[in-house]
């Protein structure tokens, strides 16, 4: 009898035991799950700002190299699109805009082409022509890139400015 | 006891055991997020760093941009750039745009190349700064305009009742073909020109050839009928200009403007027939050893020697040197207006240390009409304290000029 009784306290303990250590673990592995899917999103989200934000400056700078002038902003001037008078007939003039958010480009009077993906958003795009008299020219470019968060979660959360001038050769 | 001694050591046991099992997950769980919390960091430095070479990148343009308006505005030092009235212009040491620190850098490579290095430096974990440096090289292109075209004006000179200028010669020294496309002469009495004729051709005239029409005046740009030099015609003559009346003793300036964008200007200077007379070098130069000592370390050179050109027209070339001194010591170096002209083991020659009485063939020295220069030293090879000297100077047209004996 005593054997029997003791052999039965202990299994119950030995239960309670088990099911809050495993409830333990699984909380904590549920965790850890929950910030590394998180985490991997953030860095989704870090590398698309980063890379889409180098696909513009390196399509305006390689614009900006190869064009024959700057047809608008005109010297001294910003605005928040660029118009380059380029060599190639069929692609002048060339010009970069705004259009809600995503950066365009229309070669001559071919229709726009998008420069990014639908991920992010670009604002406060702006351009200035620096030129000094006399000179091929210079335009300096700035706009924010932010990953788009319609629901304001976390781990969409992310933007950054571009800083970058590029002259004409 | 032995029952329950054993029963105490199985119960422990198990919570060792599980103690451990949740150290050992923790310590794993914690290394994963670590692993992940810096992969992530990696993430956002990575972009720093791509957006800090982009503004390095345009530290590097505008300062081509500065350097496209005047190569001079390259001058050697580190700057910040920014921009003022709407143009990107050197401004302090550095600037900075939020985190980011920028520095721009220009040296000299030579006269007309400029290395420019473009420096970023940013705060990127607390302990650890980040830094990207781009550096180019910018030339001065457009300081490239030496025509190919060689005018001589040694023999210019009047003829046909001196209303034409004759006896100047052309040349083509490149590789290509010159096209002459404009003539500009300008002189300065009143009369017009009329005519311009190169090697018999007559290229522009005031009732024939090229434009305008009409006997102009100086300084009137002639559009001349295109006029190809080739390398292979060697030496042509232009066989004058026809001017309205006498030009004797006008001084002259030709413009030669080429369709490749090159120009060559010559002045033709027939004032006092053909140029100033200049005497005999040796006439005109005044040394003064009033001023002369000896000084330096060890006192081994001999300073303060002053030459005067006084003459107002013409300049004076000193060829070569002759100094003797009287102790055993030999000469290494002569600088004069600061410029060697002559080093034992350098500029002009005998190479070596020379003895007194030698003659030493300076790198030619042109003291300007008019000017007053001094010799900085006559360097030797030990103390010359209480010497006495004789220099003797020889000018490029073998005139020469002594100091005779003098103890400074």
């Amino acid at each position: 009898m005593k054997k029997i009784n003791r052999k039965k306290g202990i299994t119950l303990i030995e239960l309670l035991l088990y099911i809050s250590m495993s409830m333990l673990f699984l909380y904590v592995i549920t965790n850890v799950t929950g910030f590394f899917i998180e985490g991997r999103i953030k860095n989704q989200t870090i590398a698309e700002v980063e890379q889409q934000g180098l696909v513009v400056v390196q399509f305006l700078s390689q614009s900006i190299r190869n064009a024959e002038g700057i047809n608008s902003p005109i010297q001294g001037n910003s605005d928040d699109a660029l118009s380059l008078d380029v060599f190639t007939p069929a692609d002048d003039p060339t010009v970069y805009d705004l259009s809600s958010g995503v950066m365009q480009v229309s070669e001559g009077s071919s229709s726009t082409v998008d420069l990014i993906n639908g991920r992010v958003t670009i604002s406060d795009l702006s351009f200035d022509n620096l030129s000094k008299d006399n000179t091929p020219g210079v335009v300096r470019y700035q706009f924010i890139i932010t990953h788009n968060n319609s629901e304001g979660r976390f781990e969409y959360n992310y933007s950054k400015t571009f800083y970058g001038s590029t002259s004409l050769r | 006891m032995k029952k329950e001694l054993s029963n105490i050591k199985i119960k422990g046991f198990s919570v060792v055991e599980m103690l451990l099992s949740v150290a050992i997950l923790s310590l794993l769980v914690t290394s994963l997020v670590g692993v992940f919390i810096f992969g992530e960091e990696s993430t956002v430095l990575s972009g720093d760093r791509a957006r800090a070479s982009v503004w390095a990148e345009e530290g590097l343009e505008a300062v081509r941009n500065i350097r496209d308006n005047d190569f001079t505005n390259l001058v050697d030092g580190t700057y910040g750039i920014a921009t003022s009235s709407n143009e990107w212009i050197f401004s302090g040491s550095s600037d900075s745009i939020g985190k980011f620190t920028r520095e721009v850098i220009v040296a000299s490579v030579d006269d007309d190349r400029k290395q420019i290095t473009s420096n970023v430096t940013w705060q990127q974990t607390t302990s650890r700064a980040g830094s990207v440096s781009l550096v180019t090289y910018l030339t001065e292109w457009q300081a490239v305009v030496v025509s190919d075209l060689v005018v001589d004006v040694a023999n210019a000179s009047l003829g046909g009742g001196n209303k034409k200028l004759e006896g100047i010669t052309i040349e083509n020294q490149g590789i290509d073909d010159l096209i002459i496309d404009k003539i500009t002469v300008s002189w300065n009495n009143g009369e017009g020109i009329e005519e311009i004729k190169i090697d018999g051709t007559s290229v522009w005239k005031n009732n024939g050839a090229g434009t305008p029409d009409g006997t102009q005046s100086s300084g009137v740009q002639l559009d001349i009928e295109d006029f190809t030099l080739a390398v292979i015609d060697g030496v042509l003559d232009i066989t004058n200009f026809n001017f309205s009346g006498s030009m004797d003793g006008e001084v002259f300036t030709i413009l030669f403007e080429m369709t490749n964008g090159t120009t060559a200007e010559v002045t033709v200077d027939l004032s006092g027939g053909g140029g100033p007379t200049c005497g005999t070098e040796s006439d005109t130069l005044t040394i003064a050893t009033n001023g002369a000592s000896v000084g330096g370390g060890g006192s081994k050179e001999l300073q303060g020697v002053t030459v005067q050109n006084t003459d107002t027209s013409c300049d004076i070339t000193i060829d070569k040197i002759t100094v003797i001194w009287g102790n055993g010591n030999d000469i290494e170096e002569i600088k004069v207006e600061n410029s060697r002209i002559w080093k034992h083991n350098n500029e002009g020659s005998p190479i070596g240390k020379q003895p007194t009485g030698t003659e030493i063939d300076v790198v030619d020295y042109i003291i300007t009409a008019g000017n007053i220069d001094t010799f900085n030293k006559f360097k030797f090879d030990g103390n010359m304290s209480g010497d006495t000297f004789n220099i003797t100077f020889e000018m490029l047209d073998g005139s020469t000029k002594s100091t005779g004996n003098f103890t400074p």
